[in-house]
């Protein structure tokens, strides 16, 4: 799959490079970032992923730590190319896949056609969710930035398919209405017939609002497993309203996502938010974060984030974060008796020794 | 000038008021060259009438490719970390060199942009707009000639 993924990012790059040699005036950009972190709590449990793909423990991890290299090209007035790969830690050790790769043709000056492997346009930061720079924190909200079984997944690092996006700026106000179809590759599972749309309202960038929704039909690889028969076919749709605002020195981030999957009685769908308030002292930024989330088995996680950044340059800032992670008790309606077990979003696997987990983490972002 | 030294040693006072007086203008001249203002330029030749700031944001933020006439338009901002630069972002795109990093970051790293180019100076911005289509800089104020054509002013 990996394979897969870097082949056609080399013919990307292939492509792009003749077609440079035919368009002389054509300018290739290479922009990057890298966001490196590091995270410890004070529980043996790993937090988001397992011991084999460096989830977060006492231990420490540097869990989400990437780099991404970015090129974009204008073919010509009409038509540009990009794509961009992104190294992150994974299966223990480092490893490099297409992230996105599209074409983007401009029917009008406020129509745009995008066809190829595109950022999922559901959240209000999921499109640049790995670029630390771009936002307050260390790691987007968690209860609806993530894609692992064990979190709410109301939304997907990206699609195959195409896009039609529509922008209309009147005065300060920009409008923009993407259209979305194709489907999403996951492991062990893909999402087909995927079809969605997402609303923006954008008011001279102090003010950003967005309302999102997206359904498919869940294709497991493997459906002969008990999980895999629960799945096939069923549909699985969420939808997100989010609020954003940059005013003066104040940042404020809301967001709310409800996922249905139409399988396993309702035990999969999920309800999550969290909310922002950060302000900014030069070139200092204290911030503080309150994430819910609410799964129909009974699993759930709150957490609470204090943050404080330092902007070193422009290009380049430090995070600190201290968070508490609270995780729902469980009790298994299929084994009477037995004592609560925690969940949340640590692995299924997990036994945690309290229902209260601190983590520490540190970042450096940077774009280049 | 030529300055005579038995002049100097004839008058000395009237020497150091003028050089005092001389100072002071050119003092006051650098500060009026620093506080000239920025000037959003194009080519002189150029049927682009004045332009409003919401007009100016627009193009330099990426958000529209196309002047109010219709013509497309090729925006270039000056290098990063000019003092030029945090000006024009400061006062016409309302946006500090942190702000404008994080912009840009969002835009490019989802597809959804690239950041205008950059040239060097006045000069290069002068010698761009001049020789691409549709070209669009900005400049001090104190560096307008008849090369360009002034289509916003920020003070």
């Amino acid at each position: 799959m990996k394979n897969k993924y870097i082949k056609g990012a080399v013919i990307i790059g292939a492509a792009m490079m003749a077609s440079e040699g035919i368009a002389a005036k054509m300018e290739t950009k290479i922009d990057g970032f890298l966001s490196t972190r590091y995270s410890v709590t004070d529980e043996p449990a790993f937090y988001l992923e397992d011991r084999n793909t460096g989830g977060i423990n006492e231990d420490g991890s540097f869990y989400g730590t990437k780099l991404g290299l970015n090129i974009s090209t204008q073919v010509n007035e009409k038509m540009s190319v990009a794509t961009q790969l992104l190294s992150s830690i994974q299966d223990g050790g480092y490893s490099t896949t297409l992230d996105w790769a599209f074409a983007n043709l401009n029917l009008s000056p406020t129509l745009d056609l995008r066809v190829g492997k595109i950022k999922y346009p559901v959240g209000l930061v999921n499109e640049y969710v790995d670029v630390g720079v771009a936002y307050p924190w260390i790691q987007a909200p968690v209860v609806i930035y993530s894609e692992l079984p064990t979190a709410a997944q109301a939304t997907r690092e990206a699609y195959t398919g195409v896009s039609l996006l529509k922008s209309v700026m009147v005065d300060d106000w920009t409008y923009s209405a993407d259209f979305f179809a194709g489907q999403v590759d996951l492991t062990g599972m893909t999402i087909k017939k995927l079809l969605g749309v997402s609303l923006r309202a954008n008011w001279d960038d102090v003010v950003e609002m967005q309302l999102a929704s997206y359904q498919g039909t869940m294709r497991p690889a493997d459906p002969s497993t008990m999980m895999g028969m629960a799945m096939d076919g069923k549909t699985h749709k969420a939808s997100t309203a989010g609020l954003k605002a940059d005013w003066n020195n104040v940042i404020a981030y809301a967001e709310v996502a409800k996922v249905e999957m139409d399988a396993m009685s309702g035990r999969m769908d999920s309800d999550s938010w969290y909310a922002t308030l950060g302000y900014r002292l030069g070139q200092w930024m204290p911030h503080v974060t309150v994430q819910d989330w609410e799964q129909g088995s009974g699993y759930g996680s709150s957490i609470s984030t204090l943050g404080l950044n330092y902007s070193i340059t422009p290009k380049t800032v430090v995070k600190f974060e201290v968070s508490t992670i609270e995780t729902d008790s469980y009790n298994n309606p299929s084994l009477p008796g037995a004592p609560a077990n925690s969940i949340g979003l640590f692995p299924t696997s997990a036994i945690l020794e309290d229902d209260s987990t601190q983590m520490y983490s540190v970042a450096l972002d940077t774009v280049f | 000038m030529t300055i005579k030294m038995q002049n100097i040693n004839k008058h000395p006072s009237r020497f150091f008021f003028r050089l005092m007086f001389a100072v002071v203008i050119m003092g006051v001249a650098t500060i009026g060259q620093a506080n000239a203002g920025l000037a959003v330029v194009v080519a002189a030749g150029s049927d682009i009438p004045g332009m409003s700031q919401t007009e100016v944001r627009a193009i330099f933020l990426g958000k529209s490719k196309n002047f109010a006439n219709g013509a497309g338009a090729s925006p270039s901002y000056q290098n990063e970390g000019s003092s030029i630069y945090a000006e024009f972002g400061d006062k016409v795109l309302r946006k500090s060199a942190a702000q404008l990093t994080q912009y840009w970051a969002r835009l490019v790293f989802s597809g959804k942009g690239t950041p205008p180019q950059s040239a060097a100076d006045d000069a290069a911005v002068k010698a761009f707009v001049g020789s691409t289509k549709g070209g669009i800089g900005y400049i001090d104020s104190a560096s307008v000639d008849a090369s360009v054509k002034v289509v916003f002013k920020a003070d």
